[in-house]
């Protein structure tokens, strides 16, 4: 009799585990579209997709797992590395870049075309955020991406750019405030505040135009790297804690005077990545306060640097606008090592 | 459908068990080919018609061979079969293989270079047709009866827990089985241990070291560290992995009442390339004995037609893999280990050498190969062996370990120790039923919250 019921327990407990959730998604799933293919198993996939997003156990157990590793290991996903004091940093500063760019070329082509239209580019290196915060990591980066960003200056140098160096001046920066959002891969709002200063100073031209940035309330900050250390509910006991982000808003004075018939004069256009293209950091904003010229933001989130350049410059926009100064804001991380040397 | 999803434990099983157990004696070879071609049918439809025509080709082909009045007609029969069965298998798996090596060829020459469209490789065709010449060959050879009837023969070749990835079941093996099973509650849950030990083999080892690996693998000067660590955790994902799908396949077979044969033992302790054999996909390498070694002449034409033999086997076994040349020349390592043991006298489980130098030998020859295994051409697999040889660097780089993460470490630990030290650990345990209960429980938890936290664990052997 005890035999039986111990033979009996593993199958029945089995049983049920399968049973139950399956009686729960059978009838909770709705089907696909009837003009998915059965034939090529379109409709099979459409079906599987909907069947596990309702699968009533995947979030929790999704934020379990994190949690865990979290608890374990102070990991969570290789795309993320988990610093000091929750500092969190993409991978991508940690590795060659995917795509191959010459990145001298690159450069040199650019400002060629520009400068036969009379435009002077304004190439601007990103540091990495691993560059700016390297104290906050367990161990130093491989040797060809701590000089990359050295290397990087010593091309536009060669290619007759002025030594723009916004490495030094988020690092000395810190001492006032965080240049870089401690869960984003980007820089904050006042280290992008500090670029632009020192852009500013550097072009040695200065536009007629006054703006005027306002400080809004601090709000709750979710980066960009907050989704691979996501715990969900287990996050009171273990998690990377909420930041918050001090946005600003540049906007022009109401009495600044506009051309004839209301147009402007359009100084600067920035291209380049989600640093200039996401509205939190302000960066457009803030160049356009330091400056005093109006800004066209032509950057483009998840492109890379080099894109975002190659369409301006293909589709005539660059030229049609005909600014003073295009500002390239060029992510390090974007750009290979090797082909530096 | 893979095992290892959520559609198939939580949608596709529970409906088959419950439908099965619901259903009379009578109706359930008939209920295992529906859902055996409903389970393949999920992938495609459209490919479900090659499963049935090489199923037809090798009944009827088997049916004309065991009814021929003569050798010649049962030849005949044989050949015919097997060529149908292996021109499809040919056109599917090696017909872009060929023209483009056909192409390069031309190239070389000064003539044009050609191509074909890209073809689909149905999942689960080498599988199948190894099967089916096996039952062909069996029924004409007398050492299986020809299969009671149409419908048990068809649902024994689609029979969906050896399906798609095997292990290569041969129909004299179950013949009886589909006339006669039993089903217990002992059986079952003793079925339902395996299928969860399997789908914890697959989803908390292989699906956790596979990054490592997949990271290793894609670095174009690796270290030595990393090129080693690499192929490590690529060993150990493919163990994991192919092992992890045969205990499930056994395990559903034995929840259905189907004894299959065991399709791997502890290979990671062999002290031999032979012995590796006979621990590694145990039904290839019978199949590859019986049905290619042999007729090409086995050990019976003396030393060097043996050493010939074993290495067009091992060649084959390797292009059976896929089209490429390094599983050409994966099979031509094996091949040339076994002749070279051979000629030094060597036997399974009996090494001439002490126990710590013949395993390290024979595991740095096994891991080698797995570097042809996995690298998707031979400029790839050269990389790791340059890395390997410590003609980059020696130790781990930075980058390299700040994509390590420490889950996959540790499953690389737990996989080697189970791998290497399981049977011994095994041995010395004594586990007392409910004790066993409480551990299938907790794989199943653990193998639930995995899965559902990655959604994606395609099985590696799938590809074959």
């Amino acid at each position: 009799m005890f035999n039986d019921v111990q033979n009996s327990l593993l199958p029945t407990s089995f049983a049920l585990a399968i049973a139950v959730p399956a009686a729960l998604g059978l009838a909770t799933t709705e089907l696909p579209r009837a003009d998915l293919s059965v034939m090529s198993g379109t409709y099979q996939r459409a079906y599987e997709d909907r069947f596990v997003d309702g699968f009533p156990l995947t979030e929790i157990s999704r934020e379990a797992y994190t949690a865990l590793n979290l608890a374990l290991f102070n990991q969570t996903d290789p795309e993320v590395v988990i610093g000091a004091d929750d500092w969190l940093f993409t991978t991508e500063e940690f590795r060659a870049p995917s795509a191959s760019v010459d990145f001298a070329a690159e450069i040199r082509a650019t400002a060629d075309e520009l400068a036969q239209h009379g435009i002077r580019l304004v190439p601007i290196i990103i540091p990495d955020k691993a560059r700016i915060y390297a104290d906050k990591l367990p161990r130093a980066r491989d040797a060809e991406l701590s000089v990359r960003y050295d290397a990087a200056l010593d091309v536009l140098a060669t290619e007759g750019f002025e030594g723009l160096d916004p490495a030094t001046w988020l690092t000395a920066a810190r001492a006032e405030g965080a240049t870089f959002m401690r869960t984003d891969t980007h820089w904050s709002p006042f280290g992008a505040e500090q670029v632009a200063n020192r852009i500013s100073d550097a072009l040695g031209a200065r536009g007629s135009l006054n703006f005027e940035t306002q400080t809004l309330a601090a709000q709750d900050f979710d980066g960009d790297l907050m989704p691979f250390v996501d715990t969900g509910r287990f996050a009171p006991w273990v998690g990377i804690p909420q930041e918050h982000v001090d946005l600003s808003q540049t906007t022009k004075r109401d009495d600044d005077g506009l051309g004839l018939f209301g147009d402007e004069e359009i100084g600067i256009v920035l291209v380049g990545t989600s640093f200039s293209a996401r509205a939190e950091f302000n960066f457009d904003g803030a160049l356009k306060a330091a400056t005093g010229f109006d800004v066209v933001n032509l950057a483009v989130e998840g492109q890379g640097p080099f894109a975002p350049m190659s369409e301006a410059l293909a589709d005539g926009v660059l030229t049609e606008i005909a600014p003073q100064f295009v500002i390239w804001e060029i992510p390090e991380r974007y750009i290979q090592p090797w082909r530096l040397k | 459908m893979i095992f290892a999803s959520h559609i198939f434990i939580f949608g596709f099983l529970p409906l088959f068990l419950a439908t099965y157990y619901l259903a009379p004696a009578r109706a359930r070879s008939a209920l295992i080919l529906l859902a055996s071609y409903g389970f393949y049918g999920w992938w495609r439809v459209d490919y479900l018609g090659l499963v049935i025509a090489i199923s037809l080709v090798s009944y009827v082909a088997a049916a004309a061979a065991a009814r021929a009045a003569s050798p010649r007609a049962r030849k005949c029969a044989v050949t015919t079969g097997v060529v149908l069965i292996l021109g499809a298998l040919g056109y599917f798996k090696y017909a872009t293989f060929v023209v483009g090596l056909t192409s390069d060829l031309g190239v070389a020459l000064g003539g044009p270079g050609f191509a074909i469209d890209a073809i689909i490789l149905p999942i689960g065709i080498s599988f199948l047709s190894f099967q089916a010449i096996s039952y062909i060959i069996d029924v004409a050879r007398k050492d299986a009866p020809p299969a009671r009837n149409l419908i048990d023969y068809l649902a024994f070749v689609s029979l969906f827990p050896q399906l798609i990835a095997g292990p290569v079941l041969r129909y004299k093996d179950l013949a009886d089985q589909f006339v006669q099973r039993t089903h217990s509650m002992e059986k079952f849950g003793l079925g339902v241990r395996r299928f969860v030990e399997g789908l914890a083999m697959k989803l908390l080892i292989a699906d956790t070291v596979a990054p490592l690996a997949d990271r290793a693998f894609a670095l174009t000067d690796p270290t030595m560290a990393e090129a080693w660590l690499g192929t490590l955790a690529y060993s150990i994902q493919l163990l994991f992995d192919f092992a992890g799908y045969s205990s499930m396949a056994i395990g559903l077979g034995l929840m259905v009442g189907f004894t299959f044969t065991e399709n791997f033992n502890a290979p990671y302790t062999s002290t031999s390339i032979t012995e590796f054999w006979r621990r590694w996909h145990i039904s290839l390498s019978a199949w590859l004995r019986d049905y290619l070694y042999v007729p090409l002449g086995g050990n019976r034409g003396g030393a060097i037609a043996t050493y010939r033999n074993l290495l067009l086997t091992m060649v084959l076994g390797g292009l059976w893999h896929g089209a490429n040349v390094t599983f050409i020349l994966w099979g031509a390592l094996h091949g040339a280990a076994l002749a070279v043991e051979k000629l030094l006298g060597v036997r399974a489980g009996q090494s001439r050498l002490p126990f710590g130098i013949s395993w390290v030998t024979t595991m740095v020859i096994v891991m080698i190969g797995w570097v042809l295994f996995r690298a998707p051409t031979l400029a790839d697999a050269l990389a790791m062996y340059r890395g390997m040889l410590g003609l980059n660097d020696v130790a781990l780089s930075s980058s390299f370990l700040y994509a390590t993460q420490s889950v996959e470490l540790l499953a690389l630990c737990i996989g080697g120790t189970l791998a290497t030290l399981g049977p011994r650990l095994k041995a010395m345990s004594v586990t007392p039923p409910q004790r066993g209960l409480t551990t299938t429980a907790c794989l199943m938890i653990a193998s639930t919250l995995v899965l559902s936290a990655r959604l994606n664990s395609p099985f590696l052997y799938f590809q074959f």
